[in-house]
């Protein structure tokens, strides 16, 4: 054997260093990232970042197809219905109609002439986005068949969809393709009595393919819109589409 | 490989009697060490967006025969994580389930392209060999845990990876697997309705996907125990993915 043997051990520590520097280096890079996207421009109330984050999760979830939110039988329906939330919307029951804009000129509904649409039942769960679930049964009419009774064509019908109370205190915005979905209801009945006004009286919106933040209560105005309308909880960080 | 001598530094000799000379080997390969340390920040914010999230409506706890053991989570734990701070007066302009969702949405896809790379990694360099159980590993789990926990002296002779650790390594993949199947089946009950039909429902699988993410933190406590009996040496090779070894045979 001809030459000196080096120490390994020497080698090594020449090569743990190299190492470690480049371990400081990702860390440092892991916190600068962090810092980074926490401290970018709000959109609704949310770094942007996050923000794209959902818009581009939205079209990934929407080129799937759209499916369906499962349907449960009598005997599953919660015993306790959850009243979540204030009634912020300021309007006398007397008062109340359902205002219709976007649709080929102003409609306006009384509840009489929406009680006699063909109705639809449906048991199905809502999902809040706190992450506690019920399953309720609702009857009313579907979006569809309201739309079909007043005799307004559905495919003309712009892109997107605006629902609020009657003062407009509380607003969501909807693609067309979910609110036209079978298992969009208007509905004026909960577990086979009539909507009490914790509940939403006299009409809210069941969209079980979303979550309950992007189901209205005391639904007054619905207004189809080419622009995406707002939407009371994605002004504050919350997901925009909010779909299943 | 030789050892290029390193400038700077004077090269120690090696005296030709020395009986134990130490050699450097190869250990963790570079894409691994990158992948297992990525890891760490990933899950670390998934677990954290996730908790902002069952923060909102914190209801899972143990319970046996109505008496609640204990509750996810208690007080001292929110207080401790200052995650009630962030409630209330909206955090930048959101509060802190807006923002756990934020996270958990966009961080999701790291976490399952980072994993997704890993296992891919295994399975096509043979490095699968270390980790996967095979006939016996159970047996040597026991006999591991015996000695980690100083029942008993002799540390059963193992090359490469004990069973303990393959159980645990293989067993982290997996629960990494079904947070993931089951995060979809909660974040897509309509779309996926199939696949949340297959975890029992939506409410049953978010209590999976909690579950699961409990045993990460688990998992940690375990692996840095282990890590820190294990010593200096090993630890160092996941940085360098290089280990120092003793070379039996007279230089």
């Amino acid at each position: 054997m001809s030459g000196p043997i080096l120490d390994p051990r020497q080698d090594m520590t020449r090569i743990s260093r190299r190492s470690f520097l480049w371990a400081g280096a990702a860390l440092l890079g892991a916190g600068g990232a962090y810092t980074w996207l926490n401290s970018r421009s709000l959109e609704g109330g949310k770094p942007w970042p996050f923000r794209k984050a959902f818009e581009v999760n939205e079209r990934i979830s929407r080129s799937l197809g759209q499916g369906s939110a499962r349907e449960f039988t009598a005997k599953e329906i919660s015993t306790d219905a959850r009243v979540n939330g204030d009634r912020n919307a300021r309007f006398r029951l007397a008062d109340w109609q359902l205002h219709l804009e976007g649709v080929g000129g102003p409609r306006v509904l009384t509840m009489e002439q929406i009680r006699a649409m063909p109705a639809t039942e449906i048991i199905a769960e809502l999902n809040c986005i706190e992450g506690w679930t019920r399953v309720i049964k609702w009857r009313g009419v579907r979006m569809t068949d309201l739309l079909k009774a007043l005799g307004i064509p559905v495919d003309g019908l712009p892109e997107h969809v605006a629902l609020e109370t009657p003062g407009g205190e509380y607003y969501v915005g909807l693609d067309r393709e979910s609110a036209l979905h079978p298992q969009s209801i208007l509905a004026y009945e909960m577990n086979g009595a009539p909507l009490t006004e914790a509940h939403g009286a006299p009409l809210r919106h069941i969209l079980p393919i979303k979550y309950g933040y992007k189901q209205l209560k005391y639904v007054g105005l619905i207004r189809f819109t080419k622009d995406r309308p707002k939407d009371y909880w994605a002004e504050r960080g919350y997901d925009w589409y909010g779909g299943f | 490989m030789g050892f290029r001598p390193y400038q700077g530094w004077q090269p120690r000799i090696m005296k030709p009697e020395m009986k134990f000379a130490v050699e450097i080997r190869d250990r963790h390969p570079l894409a691994l060490r990158w992948f297992h340390w990525l890891n760490f920040p990933l899950l670390a914010t998934m677990i954290w967006s996730g908790l902002l999230i069952y923060w909102a409506n914190d209801v899972y706890s143990i319970k046996i025969a109505g008496h609640t053991y204990f509750h996810f989570f208690p007080d001292f734990v929110y207080n401790a994580l200052q995650i009630s701070k962030r409630q209330g007066p909206l955090v930048k302009g959101q509060g802190a389930l807006a923002e756990g969702l934020g996270w958990h949405f966009l961080f999701m896809w790291a976490f399952i392209l980072n994993g997704t790379a890993y296992v891919l990694f295994l399975a096509i360099s043979g490095q699968w060999r270390h980790l996967l159980p095979k006939k016996g590993t159970l047996k040597e789990a026991i006999l591991v845990f015996l000695h980690d926990i100083y029942l008993v002296k002799r540390a059963p002779k193992i090359e490469g990876y004990n069973g303990a650790q393959r159980l645990a390594y293989t067993g982290i993949v997996l629960a990494g697997l079904g947070s993931v199947v089951t995060g979809f089946a909660i974040y897509k009950p309509a779309r996926l309705q199939w696949l949340t039909n297959l975890m029992g429902g939506y409410e049953f699988a978010r209590s999976l996907h909690f579950v699961l993410m409990i045993g990460f933190p688990l998992f940690f406590v375990v692996h840095i125990l282990q890590v820190v009996r294990a010593g200096w040496n090993n630890f160092r090779a996941m940085i360098t993915g290089k280990e120092l070894v003793n070379k039996k045979e007279a230089s």
